[in-house]
Order: structure tokens, then sequence, then C-alpha cells
């Protein structure tokens, strides 16, 4: 059997009737506006993102408060380093 | 937009957006979900639709034909899913359950089998050549239409009339050779 003669089997598929409850189905969801996220939800939601906020700024607050070069320090010193730019000490 | 217009679109295209619908999912469940979907849609878009771009039939046409791919697309993922699922639950039959539930009820009985091998194949060709075959073949549109719906030319239609032609007699070959 070559191919169109194989196709043309699908025009024997029938038309179906759609379903007689398919318009109130539609109607409902029509008429049903999307309901909201759940108010537990959005407590939730709202209070991981302030505890989120409130850890950033407080690391970004204590980083800039010690700020603690005494490793650096010792580090140049025992290596004999410049802490200038200076390259020439002219 | 009131209920009485919506209405009379409604059950003027009734059959026509669910027969679309049924031919791209292949059982009547999907179907109606779908065809459900896409009323919802056309009455969210009534007021926007505009008739000099294209006519009402074949802008219902598009809406359930971009309905029923988008239905398709997230069916594969949700089968992806499934699949790694199944790997941690191996007593999970999803997989099984999806390939039995094709049932076309317009198909029948002397020719079922045949003709749900030929819509499986159709159903796993890519997006464009399935919906030319079914416009032009299940839905028997003159290819003029064809082209307004899927908003191509004459011709980029026959081409991929004719590459969706060479690609399932290729399968259809391979499964005879099984």
């Amino acid at each position: 059997m070559n191919i169109n003669e194989k196709l043309d089997l699908l025009k024997k598929i029938d038309r179906v009737e759609a379903p007689p409850f398919m318009l109130t189905r539609v109607m409902q969801r029509v008429k049903s506006p999307s309901a909201p996220a759940p108010s537990t939800w959005r407590v939730v939601f709202f209070a991981i993102a302030i505890i989120i906020l409130s850890l950033n700024v407080s690391i970004f607050f204590i980083s800039s408060s010690t700020e603690n070069n005494d490793g650096i320090g010792e580090v140049i010193s025992s290596m004999e380093m410049s802490t200038t730019n200076e390259l020439y000490h002219d | 937009m009131n209920q009485a217009q919506f209405e009379s679109v409604y059950s003027e295209y009734k059959n026509l957006v669910y027969n679309v619908c049924l031919h791209y999912v292949l059982n009547k469940e999907d179907a109606q979900d779908v065809a459900q979907e896409v009323f919802v849609k056309i009455y969210h878009n009534l007021s926007q639709y505009n008739p000099e771009t294209a006519s009402l039939k074949t802008w219902i046409y598009r809406i359930s034909i971009n309905q029923s791919l988008d239905f398709l697309k997230a069916k594969k993922t949700k089968k992806r899913f499934g699949f790694i699922t199944s790997l941690f639950h191996p007593a999970s039959d999803e997989l099984i359950k999806d390939v039995a539930k094709v049932s076309h009820p317009g198909v029948s009985l002397e020719d079922k089998e045949s003709l749900e091998e030929l819509l499986l194949i159709i159903q796993a060709l890519p997006e464009n050549q399935k919906t030319a075959i079914i416009l032009s073949k299940i839905e028997d549109r003159p290819q003029k239409e064809v082209a307004e719906i899927m908003n191509i030319s004459v011709k980029a239609v026959e081409s991929l009339l004719q590459r969706a032609k060479q690609m399932i007699g290729k399968k259809l070959e391979e499964r005879e050779g099984i």
C-alpha cells in the first residue's frame, strides 16, 4: 500500500459531537475568577522575604564594621613585601 | 462580552474545536479539557478579535491548534518527570498507562488498528508537519485554507505535506520491518 492510500484512511475518521455538558463547564470556568493564593502562603512568603532581606543587611553591616586586616598584614610583613604601590622606591 | 453572543459562537464551533483537539490529543478526556480551555480563551479574547486579519473560523482553528500543541508539550514534560519518578519508584506504571490512552472516538472498529498506528505516527511528527497533515488529510481543508490557518504560503504547506509523507512512509516501513 503506498503512502497516499495509507493517508486516505484518515478520511474514514468520523466527526464526533462535542459533549453536551461542555458549555456548562466552560461557563463555570469563565465565571469563577482564578482563586488568589491562600493567606497562609502569602504570610509565609512575606516572612521568608523579610528574613532573607534582614540576613543580607546584617551580613553587610557586620562585614563592613569588622574589617580585619591583621591576617593580611602578617602575610605582607613575613614576605617582606611593600604595602604601597611604589615599585622603585624613588 | 455578552453570554448570548458567546453561546452562539460556541454552538457554531463546538464540534470543530472538539474534533481538532481530538485529532491532536487522541483521547476524549484530554480533548474535552483542551476544548474547554479553548472556549475560555475565546470568551476572554473575543472582544480583541479583528475580522480584518482573519475569519472567525481561522482564528478559532488557530486557538484550538495552539492550545492542543501546548497541551502535548506539557504532557511530554510530565512524561519526562514521570520517567524520573519511575526510576525512584519502579512500581509506578504512569508511562504504560500513557501509551495505552489512545482512543479516538471517530475511529471505527474495522480500521481501529491501522488508523491508531497512523495517528500515533502523525502525533510524533514535528508540530508544523503534524498540523498540515491534520488540517488537510483529517479535517479535509483545502491547501489555501490550511495556509491561511498556519499563516504560511501554499507552497510551504505543500512542502510540509511532502516532508510529512516521507517521514510517515519511513516510520511505516520501519514498523513493517519489525
